[in-house]
């Protein structure tokens, strides 16, 4: 009898601990998808580093980001999909382009650009309603435009 | 015919007689007295005679500048082309191709063989662009003074650098995409923040090829990024940072499989015997140590102590080798030609780069030739005429650091000079193995949140320097990479797992 009782308990504790253990997990992931009308509900969440200015234009095809947001935030880079007009969480190599921000404050993460214009959105959450988000777009330009540049100034100075 | 046999036999005789005096003679002087290993000492004796005394025979002992090349390597190239970027550090098999192609370019370029166009101050921005164009970045992670960097390349001290450029850590070869028929060189002066800039006429075809062969291969991971690249490396306007990098430090962004090695004392260094009599003697030779005046006894960790009357020399079989100056006394006079006050920085770095290599010749190829110097040699460093150099075996790329009994991380060599004199020498006699295993670790970025974290609030930002890894050798099997970081605020670097 009794230890029927101890087994109901046990039973009871474990599914308490995946159910909590679930949530936990479940509270501070940002979503999968990213309307375009997407807006900040808070505010000194996130302070966009790299790149500097908006509608910057390379013809590299790795580009760097980075930002600044607090101790604890969660910051999640997501790119803007044409064929949904949605933005994306970004995956890398390494898995998804989103981390918990730690004492130096700072986030880094690296996206392949596509030809032309590419959107990223950068979202930087305490939890899951507050939150700021960070718009930016690259474009990059095709090396073989560089190329034509650079072998008409070649010609110039040699 | 019987006289002669007779006479003959007379002169074999006496001939063996003379020899084996001369070598008796030469033992008591020079060597140590017959020992149950008598036949190896003989023969490493006969070698280093031979090849001090004899040295033609043997295609010529090392000279100072083939010791430099050894123990002054770049601690990695960065080589950049377009949108990739790579690492190559000694361990890679394409570091000797990659270091070669871009020394003999620098070397013409010392020696006056390339001609050098046009010099010119290059501001931070041109630099920084220049570092994410088609280029080959030589970084030796310390502070060397120009003269010796050009040694180490050109084998003369003196070069069309040394006089604009008094010391470096970097030298970016830019291969100008193709525009121009030249190569720029950027070298950025540590002690003046100054950039020069030389246009350099080249036929680049090598250096291209070397880049080019990089990427033809397929680049795993992710691509490193400058700090400035991540603007790290400045405060935003208006807001004040915790940390803040130096901008060419190179961070990973994401995390990295890092690899794992394993190592030990030298082997043959010690048996139940105690030391090896042929290690014993050539280190003791190393010291200038005589065994007809030197006192020898065993201490209670079973050292073997060699006391002589300028210093005492402590030989532990676990392969550490210490050298104290008796107070009062010069150490081992190294600098016989030169007068104290002439032992410049220069003149410091060539008497401790010999006398290392005078140390580890008895030792396998395997142990001068991971060593490399860890530390800044400048000007500066000997300021009150005294020099501490710090030399580490590098293994897969980082350098394994050794922890004492006090559990501090020391360099596998500390050598300090004073006015031309050995005053200390300690070096740990360990080799070092790459195991084809690897360890998932943290990002740069990690890694600085704890160092972060174990700042007080007073004293942030937090100034990285210079960021790097290293191995720490524990006593455990299996050794790890840890992050290196070196702080504006602290004179000892920092390790974080």
């Amino acid at each position: 009898m009794k230890l029927k009782k101890l087994n109901k308990l046990f039973a009871a504790l474990l599914l308490f601990a995946v159910v909590f253990t679930a949530f936990g997990v479940t509270a501070f992931a940002a979503p999968e998808v990213m309307s375009a009308e997407a807006v900040s509900t808070a505010y000194n969440l996130v302070t966009l580093k790299a790149p500097e200015t908006d509608g910057l234009s390379t013809t590299n095809k790795c580009l760097p980001i980075s930002c600044a947001a607090p101790e604890g935030a969660v910051v999640t880079v997501y790119k803007y999909s044409a064929a949904t007009g949605t933005y994306n969480k970004l995956y890398t190599s390494e898995g998804a382009a989103e981390a918990t921000v730690g004492a130096t404050m700072l986030f880094a993460t690296q996206a392949e650009l596509s030809l032309g214009s590419n959107k990223f959105l950068i979202r930087s959450a305490v939890d899951d309603s507050t939150y700021q988000i960070v718009k930016f777009e690259v474009t990059l330009l095709n090396e073989g435009f560089m190329d034509k540049i650079k072998s008409i100034a070649g010609m110039i100075f040699n | 015919m019987k006289k002669a046999v007779k006479r003959w036999f007379k002169d074999v005789l006496l001939a063996v007689l003379v020899v084996s005096s001369l070598v008796m003679v030469y033992r008591i002087w020079f060597g140590r007295y017959l020992s149950s290993n008598w036949y190896d000492d003989s023969l490493l004796n006969v070698k280093k005679f031979v090849s001090t005394h004899f040295s033609w025979l043997s295609g010529g002992a090392k000279t100072f500048s083939e010791n430099m090349k050894i123990l002054l390597k770049p601690e990695k190239i960065v080589v950049n082309q377009s949108a990739n970027r790579v690492e190559i550090t000694a361990n890679d098999a394409r570091y000797e191709n990659l270091r070669e192609t871009s020394e003999d370019f620098l070397k013409n370029m010392l020696l006056g063989e390339a001609k050098i166009l046009s010099k010119s101050s290059a501001s931070q921005e041109e630099y920084f662009s220049a570092l994410k164009g088609k280029s080959l970045f030589v970084c030796y992670g310390n502070k060397i003074d120009s003269r010796l960097v050009s040694m180490s390349i050109s084998g003369e001290s003196k070069g069309k650098i040394t006089d604009d450029v008094s010391e470096l850590k970097e030298v970016l070869i830019l291969l100008n995409d193709n525009v121009l028929n030249n190569v720029n060189v950027y070298i950025a002066d540590t002690k003046n923040d100054n950039v020069v800039k030389y246009s350099v006429e080249y036929n680049k075809a090598r250096l291209d090829k070397a880049v080019s062969e990089i990427f033809e291969a397929k680049i795993s991971g992710s691509v490193p990024s400058y700090s400035f690249e991540l603007n790290f490396h400045k405060s935003p306007e208006g807001e004040s940072a915790k940390v803040l990098f130096s901008p060419t430090i190179l961070l990973q962004v994401v995390p990295e499989q890092t690899p794992c090695i394993y190592g030990g004392a030298i082997m043959d260094f010690s048996d139940e015997h105690g030391i090896n009599n042929a290690v014993e003697d050539a280190v003791l030779r190393a010291f200038k140590m005589n065994p007809m005046t030197m006192r020898k006894f065993t201490d209670v960790s079973g050292s073997a102590v060699f006391v002589e009357n300028y210093g005492t020399l402590v030989i532990n079989p676990s392969g550490l080798v210490e050298f104290k100056a008796e107070q009062g006394s010069n150490g081992i006079t190294l600098s016989e030609n030169a007068s104290a006050a002439a032992v410049d920085v220069y003149e410091a770095t060539t008497l401790a780069v010999d006398f290392i290599s005078n140390v580890c010749a008895v030792f396998p190829n395997a142990v001068i030739n991971n060593l490399q110097i860890n530390s800044d040699i400048t000007s500066e460093l000997g300021k009150s005429g005294s020099y501490t150099f710090k030399f580490d075996y590098f293994i897969s790329g980082s350098p394994v650091f050794i922890q004492n009994s006090e559990g501090k991380a020391e360099s596998a060599i500390e050598l300090t000079l004073e006015n031309g004199n050995l005053v200390y020498y300690r070096q740990h006699l360990k080799e070092y193995y790459t195991l084809d295993e690897a360890t998932s670790g943290i990002t740069a970025i990690n890694a600085a949140d704890k160092i972060v974290e174990n700042t007080k609030e007073e004293e942030l930002p937090v100034y990285i320097k210079r960021l790097s890894t290293c191995f720490l050798d524990n006593g455990d099997e299996k050794l790890s990479r840890l992050w290196v970081f070196e702080l504006d605020q602290k004179s000892e670097p920092i390790l974080v797992k």
